[in-house]
């Protein structure tokens, strides 16, 4: 399936950004092949009011059905929910352990 | 006859402004003007506690947009794109709306070419009108908890107040000087600032003495509670050219008065003379300072 | 990052007092990052003497900016804007009034003739400091401007970055006073509120609403009566209030004319002296701290309690 990681850097060996809304990048990934596209985040990095949505709009628009983010705000977490995009948590772990944890369904949910 | 508008704000917080406004209405009123008071601080309006007051209530809607109301053309962004607040977002192919995002403008609404969106009134509060048992009016706003368009129902709250036919208007602004204070001061004659010969005060009051100025208003100072702090508001005053119009005293029975919503001019021994006196140093000073105007 | 937020719906109750005495007992023995969220007039860098250690233009919205050269003063604007931002001036050409400007732009998209432009306001400061008790962030708004929301949610943004970086143990937020946009942005994602009140009917009045709003936004809230002595009635009024919302009255402060005078001289840039006996109002604050300092290490660290 194809699936949004937060993440600092440009490849899997990066670590998942601490910020959802304002995170430097998305990483799009297939997680059978582990093909992965870079999304730059620079417009809510740098936008005014309501990043999270934003970025949750940012996201639907490329098809992700999960998303692992370190942390929600109140915002991007009700965005996600009309989005029906579920969230886990996967704060502190680099792109590649998170999405491998996700696989094997050890991230717990970030928006129950 | 258009009233003469006087608003009593300051940057800082509790420094006075609700005392101030409350009872100098009562004394200008006793002096047998008619008097709107106008408490525009919708977040947390204060003055209607020191009066009985039998109240009207109107409801203050505000427009949002709700759709669409059929099926939008695939990959259509253009809601989306007018929105410069960011307030509406296409998901799953829909537009969804942002209703604390939304400024209420209308623009989505004029780009839709499929003419799929429409605007319903969304509830932000209330305008409360009528008599004190003082013998003026009063008008006052409240934000309704949750909602952030202050400014929206201070428009509503001047514009109701607008409707009394009274010589004087004394409009209570909330505390700051961002746009709520903005919406309140907007087009006012005279600016008077409460104050308190503090640190903290003078730093609050220079905030409003710019803000004034941006707005090109008339001003002057009231120094509040005045000998309990160090700091010369009168040389500060005197170095920007503003006129300090009166002081009130650091006196505890002031304070345990307001305390129980009781009005200063009523049970203070000084409380009347303090106000009328006040109203006198205003009155000629606002006059002189506003334009000509013709008398309808 | 555990976040306390020290709030009021009236100004003036002692919010910024009990917040800098609150940050200075904090960092005698933890790691607290401040952050002063009243952007339209922060006193607590001024109480606690902070020293700027980087200041960063903070941009506001957009305002309609009307080209003489191109109007042709049909009123098409005028007709069309809701915010009674726009006349046409004596020499007939269109006149945006910036006070009343919301940045929405429609002017600018029904303009024939593409007399109107959007241009990017600059609307305040966001502040990073050092002051006694350790790192504090502040937010100056340009008075006369709006997005003080805004302002604040970026403040509060750096504070979260800067605790993490410094690994502190948590985040001391002092609130603006009232229950709007610049409130709601300085509790969001917070663990909780103590809201300060005064024994004051205005008092009383705002405490509801502040209340009112933590419940809407789930955050759990405790209250504080400052200037206690000033009113028995009030004082009875409160108590009675908080029985009846089911809230812990959690300390009451009286009214202690030596610490006012110690705040001023303090923010005049004198030196902190903490064990001054004849200051009674400090050792009230520091017992009220000790309670809620026990209120934060009950709080556990949630995922999803943060800034997103």
């Amino acid at each position: 399936m194809k699936i949004a990681v937060c993440s600092e850097g440009n490849d899997l060996a990066a670590k998942v950004d601490n910020r959802f809304g304002r995170t430097s990048f998305f990483l799009v990934i297939d997680t059978d092949s582990l093909d992965f596209e870079v999304i730059s985040n620079t417009e809510n990095q740098n936008g005014a009011h309501g990043s999270g949505i934003g970025a949750v709009e940012l996201i639907a628009g490329l098809g992700a059905e999960a998303v692992l983010a370190p942390e929600l705000g109140p915002a991007a977490a009700g965005a996600l929910r009309i989005a029906s995009i579920p969230a886990y948590a996967a704060g502190g772990l680099t792109v590649a352990d998170a999405v491998s944890a996700f696989k094997r369904g050890e991230l717990t949910r970030l928006d129950a | 006859m258009k009233p003469l508008k006087l608003a009593v704000a300051s940057g800082k917080g509790g420094t006075g402004k609700t005392l101030v406004a409350t009872n100098l209405a009562v004394a200008v009123s006793r002096l047998n003007k008619t008097v709107v008071l106008v408490d525009c601080d919708v977040e947390a309006p204060n003055d209607h506690l020191f009066f009985d007051f039998d109240a009207n209530t109107e409801v203050v809607e505000v427009p949002i947009p709700e759709g669409p109301t059929g099926e939008c053309p695939r990959g259509c962004t253009l809601c989306r794109d007018a929105c410069r607040f960011g307030a509406i977002r296409i998901l799953n192919g829909k537009p969804v709306v942002f209703p604390d995002l939304c400024h209420n403008c209308g623009a989505c609404v004029q780009a839709c070419t499929s003419g799929l969106l429409l605007e319903v009134p969304i509830r932000v509060g209330e305008t409360r009108s009528g008599s004190t048992n003082e013998g003026f009016a009063l008008v006052m706003g409240e934000l309704d908890v949750g909602k952030m368009k202050a400014p929206t129902v201070i428009d509503a709250t001047r514009s109701r107040a607008g409707l009394e036919q009274a010589e004087v208007m004394i409009l209570d602004a909330p505390p700051g000087a961002a746009c709520s204070a903005v919406a309140t001061l907007h087009v006012v004659d005279f600016l008077l600032l409460v104050t308190e010969s503090t640190v903290f005060g003078l730093h609050d009051l220079e905030l409003m003495v710019e803000l004034g100025r941006g707005l090109g208003l008339p001003m002057g100072v009231i120094v509040n509670r005045d000998g309990s702090g160090s700091v010369d508001i009168a040389a500060y005053c005197y170095r920007e050219g503003i006129p300090i119009v009166g002081r009130l005293p650091f006196d505890r029975r002031i304070a345990a008065l307001y305390a129980k919503g009781e009005l200063i001019v009523n049970s203070h021994p000084e409380g009347g003379e303090w106000f009328s006196e006040l109203w006198n140093s205003l009155e000629s000073r606002i006059r002189d300072a506003m334009p000509r105007r013709s008398a309808v | 990052m555990k976040t306390l937020v020290v709030a009021s719906g009236k100004g003036g109750a002692g919010k910024t007092t009990i917040s800098a005495l609150f940050a200075i007992f904090a960092s005698q023995d933890s790691s607290v990052v401040v952050v002063d969220c009243d952007v339209e007039a922060s006193n607590l860098p001024l109480a606690l003497g902070a020293e700027i250690t980087s200041r960063e233009l903070f941009g506001g919205g957009e305002k309609a900016e009307v080209d003489v050269s191109l109007c042709a003063g049909c009123g098409d604007c005028l007709a069309n804007c809701r915010f009674d931002a726009i006349a046409i001036t004596a020499s007939g050409s269109a006149s945006v009034d910036p006070w009343r400007c919301e940045g929405c732009g429609v002017c600018a998209t029904v303009c024939p003739f593409g007399a109107i432009k959007m241009e990017p306001q600059r609307a305040g400061h966001l502040y990073v400091g050092r002051s006694v008790t350790g790192p504090i962030v502040f937010g100056r708004l340009d008075p006369g401007h709006d997005l003080s929301g805004k302002l604040v949610s970026t403040a509060r943004e750096r504070a979260e970055t800067l605790a993490k970086d410094t690994h502190a143990d948590f985040i001391l937020v002092d609130g603006p006073p009232g229950i709007g946009c610049p409130v709601i942005a300085s509790i969001t994602g917070a663990h909780g509120i103590l809201a300060v009140t005064e024994p004051t009917l205005s008092g009383e009045h705002d405490l509801l609403r502040l209340i009112e709003l933590s419940r809407q936004m789930r955050i759990p809230i405790k209250v504080a009566l400052n200037k206690s002595d000033l009113s028995s009635f009030g004082a009875d009024r409160i108590r009675e209030t908080c029985q009846r919302e089911g809230l812990e009255l959690i300390g009451e402060i009286p009214f202690d004319e030596g610490l006012a005078s110690e705040m001023s001289r303090l923010a005049e840039g004198g030196e902190l002296v903490l064990d001054m006996t004849g200051v009674s109002g400090l050792s009230t604050i520091r017992s009220l701290w000790d309670r809620v300092g026990t209120w934060i290490s009950e709080w556990e660290e949630s995922p999803a309690r943060t800034l997103g």
